[in-house]
């Protein structure tokens, strides 16, 4: 029973871990499936995960903090939609240019309104929402997605803006707007994915608190080959590794003996690493990603 | 076309691509000031705070020019592949291996060697890890045609990751509480200028400047620079020409990112005098902002080397000058600068369309 609770903490614990990853990987989805590189999820959750915990101590809800992370989530994409569908931006050196926003701007953001550019005040217990909650967020978002991208009319013509942007905009539909509805989307998910971090899994925005999961989000997404269903079993991949790292330190294995922890957490990049080489199976990019109308 | 035109005309393009660095310079600069004004502090105060603190002391000069050393290195790294038409956006992982080569060799490798040899040989070292390490993202984009972002994006934090692992397990210094190698043997440091008051400035900044010309040499005086536009302008003539742009792109993917290597054992030999961790601390990445705004070209990105170079280490004062806005202010203004080079001329263009101005060019 003991070992059977053990296991249940353990599952739990790499579901908290790999929930906001997860809504930040079908953020990816939505806008990379649409044919836009979405290079800047990472300054998207950055700006979420800051804009949440600051509004939440600001006003003393939780709950608050989270619509005004989506909102601000929304605004970053509109900014970066601007930049890439309506300028036709370079996707990769827009997303760049927003990632970099976020890591210089939202210090000095703090520093104003707070004093501190390391920290957002710590959040009363009673201000943060449960840590269960982001696993619910996620599976909303699974679940919305996935019927999304298979089930209506709006998936198809999303997987038709990132393959043949052509055949769609013959039929009469705006790949424009197709364009920038996933655009939005992924800006609203990520956003989610950062509030989540920083309202209900902690207690603050701590500095650069997303730790490159942006980017992991950006991993598990090709892992998962750029469809939904794949994409969170390799989140819950990159979770699990993560989890794992933490507590075998230093514990050693039957097998392997005593794993070096920080292998365990390259892991995922490597596989992903591997399938671009193609030598395990194919995970092959929508066709007209990053290519401007 | 008489070559009296052919020179005005060569001119007029590089008074217009002059005219857009400028203003782009200017809208950026004017935009930070602005967020500067937004949080309550003076942009005058911000602008001459950054400047006294690049340029008040010799040493800050000092410290400006090992910037812009490193800055020049990464800078050419991302924009040597820019010019056969690849992202690299691992320099940040190519300059830790690079740096983490140059370290090993430096602690252990042998101390009787003349100063000018043993750097060599150490710098040598960094070349090739950080070219090694750039060729896994260089053969996975040519060979197989995985893109080279994800590649490298994914190669960077394996190489945090195995730097870290193989620090902590193998070559962890007695001396020190935090994950670093041993400190290297002095006939490994590189000799500092003494008129910058102890700076890390050193004769590397000079090899940087080497780098850059031997790159445009090659890039407009040979066959392969021709080849290496060729195959980016119109790959399909290339191709009927013979060119093999599979190649092309991975020797040039592989010897740029070899340069980071130069900038990885700068920051060891020349500042740390040992590898530790996050010893990159974002000076690759800042290679994507520094070519973007060097436009490729030689001069274009010794300048930008420079001017972040200022931004970066004047911006450090400000943590004491100022109490509302920290040095995270220079990576705005970076941004800021980056983003209006590359949406001025789309923005120009559309400006043009909506109100049919015709300007030929």
């Amino acid at each position: 029973m003991n070992e059977f609770s053990a296991f249940l903490d353990l599952l739990l614990s790499v579901l908290r871990f790999s929930a906001p990853l997860l809504l930040a990987a079908l953020a990816g989805l939505y806008s990379e499936r649409s044919g836009v590189i979405q290079i800047s999820l990472e300054g998207f959750m950055l700006a979420g995960a800051f804009s949440a915990a600051s509004f939440a101590s600001l006003v003393g809800s939780g709950a608050y903090g989270l619509v005004f992370a989506i909102l601000v989530g929304l605004l970053c994409a509109l900014f970066y939609g601007f930049l890439v569908i309506g300028l036709r931006v370079d996707q990769i050196i827009a997303g760049t240019v927003i990632n970099m926003l976020a890591w210089g701007g939202i210090p000095v953001i703090s520093k104003a309104v707070f004093g501190s550019s390391a920290s957002t005040p710590s959040l009363d217990i009673s201000v943060r929402l449960p840590s269960w909650f982001p696993i619910v967020l996620a599976l909303g978002a699974i679940v919305f997605t996935t019927f999304l991208v298979r089930r209506t009319a709006l998936g198809l013509w999303l997987t038709f803006a990132g393959e043949n942007p052509d055949a769609l905009q013959s039929v009469g539909v705006s790949v424009f707007r197709i364009r920038w509805f996933a655009v939005c989307a992924s800006g609203v998910l990520a956003a989610m994915g950062g509030a989540a971090l920083s309202v209900c899994l902690s207690s603050s925005y701590t500095r650069n608190m997303t730790a490159g999961r942006g980017f992991m989000a950006l991993a598990a997404l090709i892992l998962g080959k750029w469809r939904p269903i794949e994409t969170v079993f390799a989140c819950l991949l990159f979770g699990a590794s993560d989890v794992l790292q933490m507590r075998l330190q230093g514990a050693s294995l039957p097998i392997f003996g005593a794993l070096p922890n920080q292998l365990v957490q390259v892991l995922p990049y490597a596989l992903t690493l591997f399938l671009l080489t193609g030598i395990i199976g194919r995970s092959s990019a929508p066709a007209k990603l990053g290519q401007p109308l | 076309m008489s070559r009296t035109s052919l020179n005005s005309s060569l001119f007029s393009v590089f008074l217009v691509e002059l005219l857009w660095i400028c203003s782009a310079l200017i809208i950026g600069l004017g935009c930070g000031g602005l967020v500067a004004w937004s949080v309550g502090e003076s942009p005058v105060h911000v602008i001459k705070v950054i400047l006294d603190g690049a340029f008040g002391t010799a040493y800050d000069v000092g410290m400006v020019i090992y910037f812009a050393t490193i800055l020049i290195c990464t800078g050419l790294a991302v924009a040597v592949p820019l010019q056969i038409g690849n992202f690299n956006i691992g320099a940040e992982g190519q300059t830790l291996m690079g740096a983490f080569a140059a370290g090993l060799v430096g602690a252990y490798g042998p101390s009787g060697w003349p100063n000018g040899f043993a750097v060599l040989a150490a710098i040598s070292a960094g070349i090739l890890a950080s070219g090694l390490w750039g060729s896994i993202s260089a053969a996975i984009r040519s060979f197989k045609g995985g893109h080279e972002v994800i590649s490298s994006i994914m190669l960077n934090f394996i190489a945090a990751g195995l730097t870290s692992w193989l620090v902590v397990a193998f070559f962890q210094a007695d001396d020190s509480q935090i994950p670093e190698t041993k400190t290297i043997s002095s006939n490994y440091q590189l000799l500092r200028f003494s008129i910058f008051d102890g700076a890390p400035a050193t004769m590397v900044g000079l090899v940087a400047l080497c780098v850059t010309i031997v790159f445009w040499l090659f890039l407009d005086k040979t066959r392969w620079g021709f080849q290496v536009k060729a195959i980016r302008q119109s790959p399909a003539a290339a191709a009927r020409a013979g060119y093999n742009a599979n190649k092309s792109m991975f020797w040039v993917f592989t010897v740029g990112s070899s340069i980071c290597g130069v900038a990885g054992a700068v920051m060891v030999l020349g500042e740390s005098w040992r590898f530790r961790l996050e010893i990159s601390d974002g000076f690759g990445f800042l290679g994507i902002p520094v070519a973007l705004l060097g436009r490729g070209r030689p001069l274009g990105i010794v300048l930008a080397a420079i001017l972040f170079a200022v931004l970066h280490h004047g911006a450090m004062l400000l943590e004491i000058e100022s109490t509302k806005v920290g040095r995270d202010v220079a990576q705005v203004i970076e941004a800021l600068i980056v983003l209006s080079v590359v949406s001025v001329p789309p923005f120009v263009r559309w400006f043009r369309t909506k109100f049919s101005i015709g300007l030929q060019s």
